[in-house]
């Protein structure tokens, strides 16, 4: 799991910078030569969508996704423990939820041979992105839920 | 059921659940059991809510602020504010705010300056004779400026969630962080001299010159980001991102403070950081649109409508509303949440949606060092091993001043709207 975890950080590294990069040279292609990258912003959308719900995976892992733990000092550590699995139960739900939703979609898409209007790449690989994302918060959050559990026997 | 999909959120953020479940899960049950709307809805709700240019700012501006952060920049322009200021009294304090107000003009992040600028100067203010309190105080408290000053992430994602330009917040925020800064600094010469605290150092013009010639990277770096957005160059989206490169240009081959392999972990931990908001927003995105076609912000507009609350009143029960969630919940959560509810009420009681992006984020701001929750409180804690307690009564004053600054930012608009005017 550390080794997927790894990965997923070092992908959504270079999604950010490629990012970096693509905004740096539609900025010097508009100023500079007068011709900006027509793709560049469609793409930017894209790029943004991968490390951010690809990304978010990374934030379940390390359980550090904000919330408000005001009350939550106040509980006995038991009754914390059983939120932080029930909070992990319904990651897991929610994250299926959208798998199979993104699933539907994207596979859609791909039928229909559904392209972005720019880059005229098919759209089933950004509501790919949702598919892949999502599913790594229910898996990393499985994984906290039976870490949990066996810590709580 | 509607009471059910009410009360269900404020349970679940009570148990401390993550707020984009909370987001999600609600706006997923609103969709099967009340709207009978297909649930695709859902991904296609996010996908919308993050394909967006102007967000791009968000991971550009935290990238850049990581970067320099960590390449030694703080260091360098705390030097500079100090040998500026070196010959007046309450100097190291002065220093503090100067530095906050020009590190805050790269970072955005308030716990990030703690860090940067609390690890340097605190042990200065106690050796310059400043008690514990005040400078446990000044060094929490100050963070809550880079929030104000742009670029400010708050500001962002208020754009995005009020559907506001982003530069008209950047510009608009340039004086009310000054503003905020001026507060403290007039405190700051008061404790001066009501503890007869002498300038650390004389001013020095060759001192001035060397610190300007060693830090003229780390100085010019607001400047660009700054100047580029208000002279109308390059978007905010495309500064951020020029921000990005010219911080690795800097770190890297001037003053060789990062390497490659150092860069590419920032890059990691800034996608982390990216991640941790811009998912908040993408499920926000589905929760704003949820209410949107229930018409539950035009309902709370009527019903304001009907008390015929001034603008003046309005604005104190927000003021107090935003600081009492700035306690609990962290900016952009709650910026993201409660903006689609409150804008659509500040614009039908005439207040200027800009104007209230800056009272927004000043209000929340003020929440990141207000006890029992705010960030900067524990990072304070961790950073100087002082007990809560102390800190909290360190920041009494700063938070009193802040808010006084908070009375006139909200009671005279002319101070964030005057430049807005003067460049368009």
């Amino acid at each position: 799991m550390n080794r997927l975890a790894q990965l997923v950080s070092w992908f959504v590294a270079l999604l950010l910078i490629a990012a970096v990069a693509i905004n740096f040279s539609n900025v010097v292609g508009r100023y500079v030569f007068s011709q900006p990258l027509a793709w560049a912003e469609e793409a930017l959308g894209f790029l943004q969508i991968g490390f951010v719900v690809i990304g978010a995976a990374l934030v379940t892992r390390a359980n550090a996704h904000l919330r408000m733990d005001a009350v939550e000092h106040l509980l006995r550590p038991s009754l914390r423990r059983w939120l932080d699995v029930a909070a992990g139960l319904l990651t897991v739900g929610v994250g299926l939820v959208v798998v199979a939703m993104s699933w539907r979609i994207a596979s859609g898409m791909l039928a229909n041979d559904t392209r972005s209007v720019v880059l005229e790449i098919p759209l089933a690989i950004p509501y790919g992105a949702f598919v892949v994302g999502f599913a790594l918060i229910a898996l990393f959050a499985l994984a906290r839920v039976i870490g949990l559990m066996r810590r709580s026997r | 059921m509607k009471l059910l999909l009410i009360i269900l959120p404020f349970v679940m953020l009570l148990a401390g659940m993550p707020i984009f479940i909370i987001l999600l899960v609600t706006a997923t049950l609103a969709l099967v059991l009340v709207m009978n709307v297909p649930l695709t809805a859902v991904p296609q709700m996010m996908f919308g809510s993050i394909d967006k240019f102007a967000l791009l700012a968000v991971p550009f501006f935290i990238f850049a602020g990581e970067i320099l952060s960590n390449g030694g920049i703080s260091e360098r322009l705390m030097r500079w504010v100090q040998s500026l200021l070196g010959g007046v009294r309450g100097s190291v304090g002065l220093t503090t705010v100067g530095t906050c107000e020009f590190f805050g003009a790269i970072s955005g992040s308030s716990p990030a300056t703690v860090a940067a600028v609390g690890k340097t100067l605190y042990p200065a203010l106690r050796e310059g004779g400043y008690d514990e309190r005040f400078s446990l105080g000044i060094v929490t408290s100050c963070g809550a400026i880079a929030g104000i000053i742009p670029p400010s992430i708050t500001m962002i994602l208020y754009g995005a969630a009020a559907e506001e330009s982003v530069a008209k917040l950047f510009i608009a925020g340039v004086l009310p962080g000054i503003l905020v800064g001026l507060f403290i600094a007039g405190y700051v010469i008061y404790y001066a001299y009501s503890r007869d605290l002498r300038p650390t150092e004389r001013f020095s013009a060759g001192r001035l010159v060397q610190t300007t010639r060693e830090g003229i990277w780390a100085i010019l770096a607001p400047v660009i980001i700054l100047g580029t957005i208000y002279g109308g160059i390059s978007t905010p989206t495309e500064t951020a991102g020029i921000a990005c490169v010219y911080a690795v240009l800097v770190t890297r081959f001037i003053y060789r403070t990062l390497t490659w392999r150092r860069l590419f972990e920032l890059s990691v931990s800034s996608a982390f950081l990216t991640a941790q908001i811009m998912i908040i927003v993408a499920a926000s995105g589905v929760f704003s649109w949820l209410l949107t076609i229930s018409g539950v912000p035009q309902a709370i507009v009527a019903f304001m409508s009907q008390q015929q609350v001034s603008p003046v009143m309005l604005l104190m029960i927000i003021n107090v509303f935003l600081l009492i969630v700035g306690c609990f919940i962290d900016p952009g959560s709650a910026v993201l949440v409660l903006t689609p509810l409150l804008a659509p009420i500040v614009k039908a009681a005439g207040i200027d949606p800009v104007h209230f992006g800056i009272i927004v984020t000043v209000n929340l701001s003020i929440g990141m060092f207000t006890p029992p929750f705010g960030l900067n409180l524990f990072v304070a804690q961790s950073l100087f091993q002082a007990p809560i307690g102390r800190i909290v009564q360190g920041v009494a004053p700063f938070l009193a001043l802040q808010l006084a600054a908070l009375l006139v930012i909200t009671y005279v608009p002319w101070l964030s709207l005057v430049l807005v005017q003067f460049v368009q």
